[in-house]
């Protein structure tokens, strides 16, 4: 009986020593040793590690990647305007003693860094305009407010020491314009969508107007051309037609003359007409007698 | 034999006796029980415990194990045991699946879609205003890294094993998609260059992951709907349709033209075909007439008088039966005054 009493107590004894004098850091963590507030020893690889029981305590730290949100403020342009600016800082543990003195735990080093990236944000969002941070600069205004945080998260700390954090990242999330002034910023879109809508139709118009005035033109073009040309054929026809002619009737004109006499009286004298005839003309030479000798024809 | 009273004195004795010798067996037993026992209980107990060593990790996953915080493994699929708590322990990650983080909006189960404005409005490069949600894919390339370098690598409300859920993921997502919108005015973004800024958006988002060393590869980013915010979206349908109506005019204009002009030079056509058909009409009727001429002319030549003279009468023959004649003798003078009666002739004539 009274040995397994002692052997228990004996157990418990061994259990809180041990327990006392080993302990764990994760891949996640970094510890510091401290004896009686004094510091002893820091440890930022993982492992088993050992400490004099009782007389030394242990804090450990979370190694990882830690963000900051940095809540969504405005900021005041170079040019005087507003920008609701919404950015993030990432930092981790470099060197957990210096943590340990300058910030305590990872609940006060937050806002401290947040701190410093809101103040160098400030500056440097006041040194660029509007339109810049929007588009062009958003970039190069991040890398600068990263190297300076870095530069104070550097120095800042007792005695110009580290702060034992370094600052990894610094982003702006969102750059908006104030709530505000989003209403006129909706008017103006609505108004320069207007304008291209009635650029677009006055450019259908006037494409109609040049397609159709174009097709215009090239009808009246092609048929005044067809015109000229058949004028042209028909004149030459004509003179090719009197050529002929001219060169059959050059033979005898005088008999033309008289033939084309004949045919021009059969056409233009018709039933309506009266005809006043010489009984001594010498068609008529026949009416009276009929031994009357025959005059000259056609005279 | 005294034996009432002796009697009683000797079955006390022999009970006492009997008491003893059992008390004294049955703590001899009860000693060696209790041992038992205790060293079954304790079996038991560190069988227990080393039981809660054993795992199993599915086809899609990973285990990352730590031996007294030190990563010695990293387990596949199957059963396995590592030394229990609080000597080893582990973190299961499901790292072949591609996961889908949606931003700027939320899918339901049910389908339905709910936009999330604060993600989706931001501005473009020409300080417009435009509405973007976008789908990220992507998994698990390092579970080392994933576990052990970033305090929330994942996606928020995923639940990932014990560890608080992420918003490093995004964020990184924001960051770059806000980037690229903000370097390009509203029209690109609206139409052209979905493409490329689905390319920027997720060399930004793996760029800003590999400086952190999340352990997340970014598989594809997918543009969803990208669209002018309702507050505006009917002045920029109203673009679109004067697009089309740009286009409508466009092609009317073109079959007004593809209408006319081919008419036109049909027209043209028969101008000219009418122009060429008098011109043979009227090159064969003169050789035709002047062959004619000619032909008359050749026997006309062999007796001219004679001919003429037919020729004249004939003529005459044609012509006189219908006109209206009156033969006066020439030699009673040329007097119009002979001719004054003849006004009622000619009326009669005329009357008729």
């Amino acid at each position: 009986m009274k040995f397994l009493i002692v052997g228990a107590i004996g157990l418990v004894i061994a259990l809180v020593v041990i327990s006392q004098s080993i302990f764990v850091v994760d891949s996640t963590e970094v510890a510091v040793v401290t004896r009686l507030g004094q510091f002893k020893a820091s440890h930022t690889d993982p492992g088993l590690k050992f400490k004099t029981p009782f007389v030394e305590s242990i804090r450990k730290f979370d190694n990882r990647l830690q963000r900051f949100d940095i809540p969504p403020a405005n900021f005041i342009t170079l040019d005087k305007k507003n920008l609701v600016i919404d950015a993030y800082a990432r930092y981790k543990i470099t060197d957990p003693l210096l943590f340990l003195q300058n910030l305590f735990d990872l609940n006060a080093a937050g806002p401290k860094v947040g701190d410093i990236v809101n103040s160098e944000l400030k500056k440097e969002i006041a040194r660029d305009f509007q339109s810049d941070i929007i588009s062009e600069t958003r970039q190069e205004v991040m890398a600068r407010v990263l190297s300076a945080s870095r530069l104070i998260a550097d120095t800042s700390g007792e005695g110009g020491t580290s702060l034992g954090i370094e600052i990894i990242d610094v982003r702006i999330k969102r750059a908006d314009f104030p709530l505000s002034i989003a209403e006129s910023v909706f008017a103006r879109m609505n108004a320069e969508r207007s304008r291209v809508a009635n650029q677009e139709r006055a450019e259908g118009e006037r494409t109609k107007l040049r397609v159709e005035s174009d097709a215009d033109r090239r009808v009246t073009e092609i048929l005044s051309e067809a015109n000229r040309e058949s004028l042209e054929i028909r004149g030459l026809a004509e003179g090719r037609a009197i050529e002929i002619f001219a060169a059959a009737l050059e033979r005898d004109p005088e008999f033309f003359r008289f033939l084309r006499s004949l045919e021009a009286y059969q056409v233009f004298l018709d039933s309506g007409d009266t005809l006043v005839l010489d009984a001594n003309a010498p068609l008529f030479q026949f009416l009276a007698s009929s031994t009357a000798t025959a005059p000259a024809a056609g005279q | 034999m005294q034996r009432p009273g002796g009697s009683g004195e000797e079955w006390e004795r022999l009970l006492r006796q009997g008491k003893d010798r059992f008390s004294n067996w049955s703590s001899h037993v009860g000693n060696a029980l209790k041992g038992t026992l205790l060293f079954g209980g304790i079996l038991i107990l560190l069988l227990l415990w080393l039981a809660t060593g054993l795992y199993t990790v599915d086809p899609d996953e990973q285990a990352l194990v730590r031996r007294f915080g030190e990563v010695t493994d990293v387990a596949g699929p199957g059963l396995h045991w590592h030394p229990p708590a609080p000597i080893a322990k582990h973190d299961i990650v499901k790292v072949t699946q591609v996961q889908r983080m949606e931003v700027g909006f939320r899918g339901q189960p049910s389908g339905v879609v709910s936009t999330n404005p604060v993600e989706a409005l931001m501005i473009t490069g020409d300080e417009n205003i435009v509405d973007v949600e976008m789908v990220v894919l992507y998994r698990i390339s390092s579970i080392r890294d994933f576990v052990l370098n970033v305090y929330d690598p994942g996606e928020l409300d995923r639940g990932i094993g014990d560890r608080p859920d992420g918003r490093t993921l995004k964020d990184v997502a924001e960051v770059s998609l806000r980037a690229v919108i903000g370097g390009r005015i509203i029209d690109d973004v609206l139409t052209s260059e979905r493409g490329i800024i689905e390319q920027e958006v997720k060399d930004g988002m793996v760029e800003l992951l590999s400086l952190y060393e999340a352990g997340i590869l970014v598989e594809q980013v997918q543009l969803q709907t990208v669209r002018a915010p309702n507050q505006v979206q009917a002045a920029f349908d109203d673009v679109v349709s004067a697009k089309e109506d740009k286009e409508r005019l466009d092609n009317e204009a073109q079959a007004y033209a593809a209408d006319i002009v081919p008419r036109a030079e049909g027209n043209a056509e028969r101008v000219l075909n009418e122009a060429y058909a008098f011109k043979a009409q009227r090159v064969n009727e003169a050789q035709g007439r002047a062959a004619e001429f000619l032909a008359i002319l050749e026997e006309y030549a062999k007796a001219p008088d004679v001919t003429r003279e037919r020729l004249y009468l004939e003529a005459m023959e044609r012509t006189l039966p219908d006109v209206r004649k009156f033969i006066i003798d020439g030699e009673s003078g040329n007097s119009p005054l002979q001719f004054l009666p003849l006004a009622g002739f000619q009326g009669e004539g005329s009357g008729q």
